[in-house]
């Protein structure tokens, strides 16, 4: 859900304020740090071709710039050879928490400590490990695709967390095996004003999780269980309501990425096994999403395909009833490798909801709507620098 | 020797050449000392601009990912230990 992921200034300026504690305490260590810097973006226009139903983004059928659009900016610096500090700063078009549109935030920043070679923990704010690509879901220049179908980005209801996370790392004969753990208090990115107008108060807390990834020569295995804490008031207005339980989150990705052949896919799933019960179900029952690509390189060229498939089953009351529904989407498209730090894509995403207004969350079924099937197109570049 | 035995001997020198350069495409640097790179990433920045080629001198090390999750840092004036890479 896009709506969720937005930021927290408050925290930033918190971890902000920790830093420079850690500053004033080892002024020999600050004045030897040299602070190193690169960049990424995603330019694109996207325009949907039917009002009645459009994908997550959209909010009628003008050409949109906004809500592809962003760049980023990742600093770091090292203190020693075990000790660093790195944050990436985010412009997104689509306008994000308390932030205007294109308003700079940090998506995280944290402390790294790298005891050794295979070991490495962070501390901080970081991305929630939920997917394959969570650690630079944004950076769309190291994604086949031009963005993770939203279907199966959105089934977590936030992207990013305070707290800490340590990894570990063993050779196998298979492959080079990473155990992970992290824990923490998850961080909205939903505007607090904006929900609250709504009559909803979101709350998440308590988030603990593991993740197993094997990475071989092109190719990467990887899945993920984590659990928190899902709250929600409802007040005017809209009924008084206060639901709460504890969402299970769960996923298993691979990619495949070696000569011409590009493939990855991904399933997700999560669910509120003792949410409060309302009288069409759970407060976040159940939702799931699973995405296929496949591509294959000719030269700078690659074209490819994504199927997608996203149902859920919120209970969630918004302006056109509850969320709940399936969407199915077929997306094509080309790469065009523009160098070595760019690449142009163009797509077009075909999307296939059940019956009228019986779309999942993340398609934009305004009311009235009588249609089951619309199509998009986008076209842009992706970078790094 | 023949001529063609002569273009044989060139085009294996050649590649000899080609060979030996991509293998020393990147190289630790460590004050005055170089060194060829061995994979090892621990405690090293790398030049930014050898990013792109070290990735695709060493496509296992994913160096672009690692470092736009955090966990590799770029330097465009190096002051120590870090990892350089000739060529484009």
């Amino acid at each position: 859900m896009e709506i969720f992921k937005r930021m927290d200034a408050g925290k930033l300026r918190g971890l902000a304020l920790t830093l420079n504690v850690l500053a004033l305490v080892q002024p020999v260590a600050v004045h030897a740090m040299d602070i190193s810097w690169n960049g990424f973006g995603s330019f694109y226009d996207g325009q949907a071709l039917h009002k009645e139903l459009m994908p997550e983004g959209f909010t009628d059928t003008h050409v949109n710039f906004t809500s592809f659009s962003l760049v980023g900016l990742n600093l770091a610096s090292s203190v020693n050879d075990d000790l660093s500090f790195a944050a990436q700063f985010v412009a997104l078009g689509m306008p994000v928490g308390e932030s205007a549109s294109f308003d700079l935030f940090a998506q995280w920043a944290f402390v790294n400590y790298t005891p050794s070679e295979t070991i490495s923990i962070h501390l901080g704010r970081q991305l929630y490990p939920s997917l394959l690509a969570s650690d630079y879901v944004r950076v769309g220049f190291l994604l086949p695709f031009r963005q993770v179908p939203s279907g199966v980005f959105g089934i977590e209801p936030f992207t990013r967390f305070d707290g800490i996370s340590a990894a570990k790392t063993f050779g196998t004969s298979l492959g080079k095996l990473t155990l992970g753990v992290f824990g923490g208090n998850p961080l909205l990115d939903i505007s607090t004003i904006a929900t609250s107008q709504g009559g909803l108060t979101f709350g998440f807390a308590d988030l603990i999780g593991a993740e197993v990834t094997l990475d071989g020569d092109g190719w990467r295995i990887r899945a993920q269980a984590s659990r928190f804490l899902s709250q929600l008031t409802e007040g005017s207005p809209l009924p008084a309501n206060t639901l709460s339980g504890h969402t299970q989150n769960f996923s298993i990705g691979y990619r495949y990425d070696k000569g011409n052949i590009v493939s990855w896919s991904e399933y997700t799933l999560a669910q509120t096994p003792d949410g409060t019960t309302l009288n069409r179900g759970k407060y976040v029952g159940i939702g799931r999403g699973f995405y296929w690509l496949g591509g294959y390189r000719f030269g700078k060229f690659m074209p490819r395909y994504t199927f997608a498939v996203a149902s859920d089953d919120f209970n969630i009351l918004g302006a056109n009833g509850y969320t709940n529904g399936k969407t199915t989407s077929h997306t094509v498209g080309i790469n065009y490798q523009l160098g070595l730090q760019a690449v142009a894509k163009v797509e077009y995403e075909l999307d296939l909801i059940p019956s009228p207004q019986n779309g999942s969350y993340f398609v934009v079924q305004p009311a009235g709507s009588t249609i089951t099937s619309a199509g998009a197109f986008y076209a842009g570049v992706d970078f790094i620098f | 020797m023949t001529s063609s035995e002569r273009l044989k001997i060139f085009v294996f020198l050649f590649a000899v050449f080609l060979c030996s350069n991509a293998r020393a495409a990147c190289e630790v640097i460590d004050g005055t000392k170089r060194r060829p790179f061995d994979g090892s990433l621990s405690g090293l920045e790398i030049e930014k601009k050898s990013l792109t080629r070290l990735n695709n001198e060493f496509p296992n090390l994913n160096i672009i990912e690692r470092t736009f999750k955090g966990e590799l840092q770029t330097c465009s004036a190096c002051t120590e230990k870090y990892i350089a890479c000739t060529g484009p």
